[in-house]
């Protein structure tokens, strides 16, 4: 016991590792919100009237709303008049040249751990099969393999660069699956979103590689608001990541992202995301506030969404990644592993709401909680009247690794359907003495015998992600396991 | 209707009302918590998917009932019967040996003392107005064979408003089992029964509550509310058979070691029927078991609603929690609402749930097709023995019988 205690001691001590921040001159809006924030974004980022008109019915709607207190979090209240809306760095970046992209930013890429892989992409090495958009602060600065894409037909760049060129696609699009009426968080991402990416796959086609897009907040109390659209046409495939980091710093910053995904006829959009935004030190001062609302819409028949996420970051995690199952045999998937350590609070799970018929839908959710954290699942899982033969399953498991942490489950299940099968299972539990004491009789100490352990729990959900980035999902995982005995 | 409507609303109840028995301070912290809460609307989270602010919001008067003579309608043998009016009126008050049975007054000791009116704004309601307590005190080391029945048969007409209380006290080393029977045919939809019994379970002691809800057009909320010291064990059964609307408010607070107990549901639900059940069971403490199991068939346009939570508090290690519930729709116009929930403070703990919502597996109707029996025998059939889980639990025979035919009578209903 006293061996375990130790090992936990060292996990719950463990620094995080993407805690620096590199000085880039940016060009910043003063701090606080007002209708003339929102009027000198859409100013700066030269947008059209219309989308103008969007942000600000989106603000004075999110004026008329109060914070949501529903989730399983504590937090202090934030106050919104301190947080810089728009932060961009000061030099021009051109896209398509690489040596424009300014030195410290490059490494600032460098830094990033899990960006390793990205850094080759980024410097065009030969075989590489990821394009990549970063987003820095606020701003988009670097869009990779435009060239190869646009072969294809397909559409990948920043969100702003998007308004300027597809105009269309965006007005069509835009929260078509959240819109700015949906929550207190997408008012306000709607109301002052700076950038993001945007996707768009055409008809028939398959996205030769992966697209990827990397998100890092560095100025000091900034917020970032990005958005995020990936459009697939019909018969069309795309496979998505999407990865966080943050500095380290004493006061919380907030993050509050919009993601929507519309899948058409027979299109299918695997969704990855590996969070890891700074949890705050093991006092659980600092780190982000992870606010988020993803959807996708299966719009049409035999249409597919398949979300899957690794979450080890952020102070505050309140995320729910969702699906709307509206075409015919259109199928909804959810992985998600989510490790909580120190004071980390994280509100997480799905909804799959199913509303055509024949509609599938897979929920797999594994917790892990250390330190004084807490874990949550919630879920909804809707099936509508008319949805014939619909199919859920879900299982939510939770594993404690101390006695101060906890793990909680609350599933919605509403079903209105006779001829649908909904089950739903959950189980919470420690690592097994048993399980530890096999590994130990084998020849592997307490601590390789729980990185094991760990890792086969959660390795349902680490093989849905891409094949890169599994690997780098399963070493960050083991890295924040590492001494975690208990 | 504004929050500050239905708070005059409930000020003109309570002032309209005289002859309570809740001592001042338990009336007064009532007062004081529903003036803070109101009644609960859609809004709560507790109430998301059941209106009763429609109940109030149509206007309900306070009635007074007068005793009649009644026998029980449930023919079981062994069975020491209680007869109860609306409001909890009787003077059949059976002596029985190493049994109290009494009406409450303001002195009553345990009576309010669970704390559940300053928690839930229906039991705040019904601590504030309740005219009439009975209390069964099962003394010390008594082994009750026989089972006590508490017969209360519900006549509410428009608009009629009744809170009924019942107080139940299982001493150190005693063992009983209660059956309190809700039953009236002649109610209307826009009545309210607001009913709340107080259990307090001894060390070593066994308690095994039944609850049948049997009320044709009427709607009834109760609440139990259960505090288990510690090597007890503690059994709920609650079938739930017609009624407008239903609400079962069940909270256990295990607040000792080595505590064992089953919570056992099943609801039957036809036409426009609403039936709710909120369990929560509080371990406290290290090495106790919940083990938790409802069922429910819905036909019709009919809504069931599941809201099952364990919370295990961050000291009690080594508990092991289950819950599950499994419903089988039979129509494509009734609705089922499940949310089973686990809060854990604790690691060392085996804690699982499972929800299951489905139809009847076309198979199994099939065989027993293949076997000579029409489809509605197959299906009653089939429907039988998904109750019967639930009903095993049932330890008094007659009891078990009767609930069995009960069953069987809805089904027949539910064909025609």
């Amino acid at each position: 016991m006293a061996e375990e205690n130790q090992a936990l001691k060292e996990f719950t001590e463990k620094e995080y590792e993407y805690g620096w921040s590199i000085d880039i001159e940016t060009d910043q809006l003063p701090k606080g919100l007002s209708e003339e924030t929102v009027r000198a974004i859409s100013f700066k980022k030269n947008e059209p009237e219309w989308l103008l008109e969007w942000r600000l019915k989106a603000f004075r709607y999110w004026l008329t709303l109060v914070e949501p207190e529903w989730a399983h979090v504590k937090y202090p209240k934030i106050d919104f008049q301190d947080i810089i809306y728009y932060s961009a760095p000061k030099k021009k970046v051109e896209l398509g040249s690489l040596d424009e992209v300014d030195a410290d930013m490059l490494e600032t890429f460098k830094k990033l751990g899990i960006s390793l892989e990205e850094q080759k992409r980024l410097m065009n090495v030969a075989g590489s099969n990821v394009a990549v958009d970063a987003v820095f602060d606020s701003v988009s600065v670097k869009t990779t393999f435009q060239e190869t894409l646009r072969d294809k037909g397909i559409i990948f760049c920043s969100f702003s660069e998007a308004v300027q060129s597809h105009p269309e696609l965006i007005k069509k699009y835009l929260g078509s699956v959240v819109p700015y009426t949906d929550n207190y968080y997408s008012a306000l991402n709607s109301a002052v979103f700076s950038d993001g990416s945007f996707c768009f796959i055409p008809k028939g086609v398959r996205c030769p590689m992966e697209l990827s897009t990397y998100f890092r907040i560095n100025a000091m109390n900034t917020g970032q608001f990005e958005r995020t659209l990936v459009v697939a046409d019909e018969d069309s495939y795309c496979s998505y990541l999407e990865g966080c980091t943050a500095p380290q710093r004493d006061e919380n910053q907030l993050h509050a992202a919009v993601v929507e995904l519309v899948s058409m006829k027979g299109a299918e959009i695997k969704y990855s995301t590996v969070q890891n935004w700074y949890p705050g030190d093991k006092n659980g001062k600092g780190g982000i506030y992870n606010f988020v609302t993803k959807r996708g819409i299966c719009a049409g028949a035999y249409s597919k969404i398949s979300w899957t996420q690794v979450e080890t970051g952020s102070a505050v995690t309140w995320k729910y990644p969702s699906c709307i199952l509206k075409g015919d045999n259109s199928i909804g998937e959810f992985y998600s592993v989510a490790v909580t350590n120190n004071y980390q609070q994280a509100d997480t799970g799905t909804k799959m709401i199913h509303l055509g018929k024949n509609t599938k839908s897979t929920i797999i959710s594994k917790g892990i909680s250390a330190g004084h954290s807490n874990n949550s699942y919630r879920g909804l899982v809707k099936i509508g009247k008319n949805a014939t033969n619909a199919r859920n399953f879900s299982q939510c498991d939770s594993l404690l690794l101390s006695s101060t942490s906890g793990a909680h489950t609350f599933p919605y299940i509403e079903c209105g359907n006779k001829t649908a099968k909904v089950e739903h299972e959950a189980t919470t539990s420690k690592v097994g003495e048993d399980q530890i004491f096999y590994c130990n009789q084998r020849g592997l100490d307490t601590e390789q015998a729980i990185g094991l352990i760990v890792n086969g729990y959660c390795k349902e959900v680490l093989n849905k992600l891409p094949m890169e980035f599994a690997v780098e999902a399963q070493k960050l995982l083991a890295v924040s396991l590492e001494g975690s005995v208990g | 209707m504004s929050e500050i409507a239905t708070k005059s609303i409930l000020t003109e109840l309570v002032s309209g009302v005289e002859g309570q028995v809740a001592s001042c301070k338990l009336s007064q912290e009532s007062e004081a918590f529903l003036a803070e809460t109101g009644i609960p609307s859609k809004r709560h989270e507790n109430w998301k998917y059941t209106n009763i602010k429609r109940l109030f919001d149509n206007g309900l008067t306070v009635v007074k009932s007068a005793f009649s003579e009644q026998t029980s309608v449930l023919k079981l043998t062994n069975t020491i019967s209680i007869g109860l009016t609306n409001d909890a009126v009787t003077n059949q008050l059976p002596s029985i040996d190493g049994v109290e049975v009494f009406m409450a007054d303001d002195k009553t000791e345990l009576l309010g003392s669970t704390g559940i009116h300053q928690k839930e704004e229906l039991a705040a309601l019904n601590t504030a107005l309740f005219q009439n307590a009975l209390v069964i005190r099962v003394k010390k080391g008594t082994n009750l064979s026989s089972t006590i029945l508490l017969d209360q048969k519900v006549e509410l007409k428009d608009n009629a408003f009744a809170n009924s209380r019942v107080l139940i006290i299982v001493e150190d080393g005693a063992t009983a089992t209660f059956l309190h029977h809700f039953h009236g045919t002649e109610n209307s939809d826009s009545s309210l029964l607001n009913h709340v019994t107080e259990v307090f379970v001894g060390q070593n002691a066994r308690l095994e509550l039944n609850y049948i809800q049997e009320i044709g057009e009427g709607n009834l909320m109760t609440t139990t509310e259960v505090e288990c010291q510690r090597d007890s064990n503690f059994t709920t059964n609650c079938i739930q058979l017609n009624g407008k609307l239903l609400r079962n408010n069940l909270n256990i607070r295990l607040k000792g070691e080595n505590i064992e107990t089953h919570l056992n549901g099943f609801y039957m639900l036809n036409s426009t029927e609403l039936f709710d059940n909120h369990t929560h069971v509080d371990h406290f403490e290290p090495n106790c078991t919940s083990n938790e199991t409802y069922r429910g068939i819905l036909a019709g346009r009919s809504t069931g609603v599941f809201n099952g939570k364990v919370f295990v508090h961050p000291d009690a290690q080594k508990t092991n929690g289950y819950q599950s519930n499994n419903n089988i729709l039979l129509s494509d116009e009734a609705t089922m609402n499940s949310k089973p929930e686990l809060e854990i403070y604790a690691d060392d703990v085996k804690c699982s749930h499972g929800s299951t919502t489905g139809q009847l597996d076309e198979e199994a109707v099939f065989y027993l097709r293949a076997r000579g029996l029409d489809e509605f025998g197959a299906t009653a059939l089939l429907l039988t023995a998904f109750a019967g889980d639930v009903l095993k639990a049932v330890s008094n025979e007659t009891l078990r019988a009767t609930l069995e035919q009960k069953i069987q009578d809805k089904l027949n209903s539910m064909r025609a």
